[in-house]
């Protein structure tokens, strides 16, 4: 409940930061901090414009898209309180209800019978399938060291052993920093301004949707990222009571806006041809972490 | 191939809900088998054994892999077949789907998502299936199986709240727009309109990345025929993927086995007297065999012994 709330409000802050730390970055005073959302609440207030050749498949897709992405949010704790939904395994659902809404995502695009969406399409399918292995890894690396195979309990009990979990938590938020960027399909693998179709991964393959939902598409990204933020506060927060935890999330958010703003102002995109490669970084990243958390329980060997 | 979802609508979809489950994703069948191997494998990671560990890491891994691979492949088969508009010239007579041809089909979704929304159903039948290899139950796995039952009674109730609030979002959706101006055109082409049909993503348009990298392991045949010069004739390109595994686990073994076997061929020459001949040396040998082998370890012994 805490942590739904305070997702949905970071959600709204969010993208503001990032764009306000490029224009710093780049020596402009920037827009502010909710001009993102004012401009998702303009789409919302407009008319659609459907291409004559897709189906009701590209009507539910931003639906199915955002609700997925929010039924994912609900599985997220905040430290010591769950979320709406926790069970035992709950990140193996958060996974594949995520991968659901990518499913509606790629195929609205395959809908529109577009000569460009069906390479966004492809791009985004490639790149979700690299980097599931790294989440998966991950958890399975705090589910070895905690014990516990549910978000709650395993960020609740994260840092009951020794101070190297918090060690840990660092390279695990620098993994997921990288995964929300090829999530939201960010700078080092794609790039959210450029005009060119051939170099575009998500922008492309919502080419043909306006309006409502395309509001609802850039809002799902907000959220995306608020979640990654929220996850990564989670390594930090454990048993604090809320008093302490909330500023800590809070400043981790800030610091996560921040960043990705940085990371977007001072790197240039890949070659599309060399992203695959960088994605497997993570997933190395990833076994590293769990090699860690082996020798760290002396389980090795 | 293309735009066949608008010809046989309810194939398209049915084959939609087909595809979800396959790829095993929540609220369909195929999530909870997903979901059963991936409690076992992380419940095992827990075990102090290094090499065990190791195993499930790898397995992870590879199930992992397969998820991304079965997105791939049924976005891929679901967005070519059904999706975008006809491909070819247009030739193919339209489509008509029957509709007892559908029945059974109906019937398979349906099952597919009450599995998938209700797996505590199907509990009684797997608990039958845990005795037959472990007829004494003890208390460990009893509790386990009802941890895990407990989970996806929760798996299949967050389903159906999924599919629920799916449909809120959608019917929120259809009041705002009520309200809105909805027209409808051409597909965005980048200023170009005319007929984009032939220009949209193929099949192996689609999986040329992903092909990219799995070409250590896949030997594809490429048949190229490129433009060349100013007015250029007219251009095509044919591919026959290989699975170079298979090439060298199974076909070339198999190869050599045939050749080396083939040297016998000779005894299958038809003659019942020779079969016969052969029953009779199989019998004589598996009776006097024991006993030769008998004999040679007495005699071993009886040498061991001097």
């Amino acid at each position: 409940m805490v942590s739904f709330l305070l997702i949905i409000l970071a959600s709204l802050f969010f993208m503001g930061f990032v764009v306000r730390t490029k224009s710093i970055a780049s020596g402009r005073k920037g827009p502010g901090i909710l001009q993102p959302m004012r401009d998702i609440l303009r789409l919302w207030k407009k008319g659609s414009v459907y291409s004559k050749t897709s189906s009701f498949i590209f009507q539910i897709a931003p639906t199915a898209y955002i609700t997925s992405v929010l039924m994912a949010i609900m599985m997220i704790p905040h430290g010591d309180h769950p979320g709406f939904i926790s069970f035992d395994g709950d990140f193996v659902m958060f996974a594949y209800i995520l991968t659901f809404g990518k499913f509606f995502m790629i195929i609205s695009a395959l809908d529109t019978g577009s000569s460009f969406e069906g390479m966004g399409a492809s791009r985004e399918a490639l790149f979700s399938m690299l980097v599931e292995p790294a989440f998966f890894i991950l958890m399975g690396s705090f589910a070895l060291l905690t014990g516990h195979t549910s978000f709650h309990s395993i960020f609740s009990m994260l840092h009951y052993g020794s101070n190297i979990s918090y060690m840990l938590g660092v390279l695990a938020s620098i993994v997921f920093v990288l995964i929300a960027m090829i999530e939201n399909s960010r700078m080092p693998v794609d790039d959210p301004k450029t005009h060119l179709e051939l170099t575009m991964v998500h922008e492309v393959m919502v080419l043909d949707n306006s309006g409502f939902d395309l509001g609802l598409i850039m809002y799902t990204t907000h959220l995306k990222f608020a979640m990654y933020g929220a996850i990564i506060a989670n390594f930090f927060i454990g048993m604090l009571p809320l008093e302490i935890s909330i500023p800590i999330f809070i400043s981790i958010q800030l610091g996560f806006a921040i960043a990705v703003g940085l990371i977007e102002s001072f790197m240039a995109r890949f070659r599309m041809g060399n992203n695959p490669q960088f994605i497997f970084i993570l997933t190395s990243i990833s076994l590293l972490i769990f090699f860690g958390v082996l020798l760290v329980l002396g389980k090795f060997m | 191939m293309g735009g066949l979802l608008k010809q046989m609508p309810r194939s398209g979809y049915l084959f939609l809900i087909g595809s979800l489950a396959i790829c095993g994703l929540p609220p369909f069948n195929g999530f909870v088998s997903e979901f059963f191997i991936y409690n076992g494998l992380f419940n095992g990671l827990l075990s102090n054994q290094f090499l065990l560990i190791l195993f499930i890491l790898f397995a992870i891994l590879g199930l992992v892999m397969i998820g991304g691979l079965a997105l791939v492949c049924f976005t891929k088969a679901f967005g070519i077949v059904f999706l975008g508009t006809q491909r070819g010239k247009g030739s193919e007579a339209p489509i008509k789907e029957s509709q007892l041809r559908i029945v059974p089909l109906y019937f398979v979704a349906l099952a597919i998502v009450l599995i998938g929304v209700f797996p505590v159903l199907l509990s009684p039948m797997l608990q039958k299936i845990i005795l037959l290899y472990q007829p004494v139950q003890n208390l460990e796995t009893i509790l386990r199986l009802n941890g895990l039952l407990a989970s996806l009674t929760s798996v299949g109730w967050y389903s159906l709240g999924f599919i629920a609030l799916t449909a809120f979002f959608y019917i929120v959706r259809r009041m705002v727009q009520s309200h809105r101006i909805i027209t409808t055109d051409n597909t965005w082409g980048c200023a170009y309109t005319g007929d984009a049909s032939k220009m949209q993503y193929t099949a192996s348009s689609f999986i040329r990345t992903y092909r990219k990298l799995a070409e250590p392991i896949l030997q594809i045949k490429r048949d190229k025929k490129e433009a060349i010069g100013l007015y250029p004739e007219h251009i095509s390109q044919v591919t026959h993927p290989h699975d170079k595994l298979e090439t060298w686990l199974i076909d070339k073994p198999m190869y050599l086995t045939k050749r080396l076997l083939n040297r016998f061929a000779f005894l299958q020459n038809g003659n019942v007297r020779a079969y016969i001949l052969y029953g009779f040396i199989f019998i004589s040998s598996a009776i006097v065999l024991p006993i030769v082998i008998d004999k040679i370890i007495l005699i071993i012994k009886f040498f061991n012994q001097l």
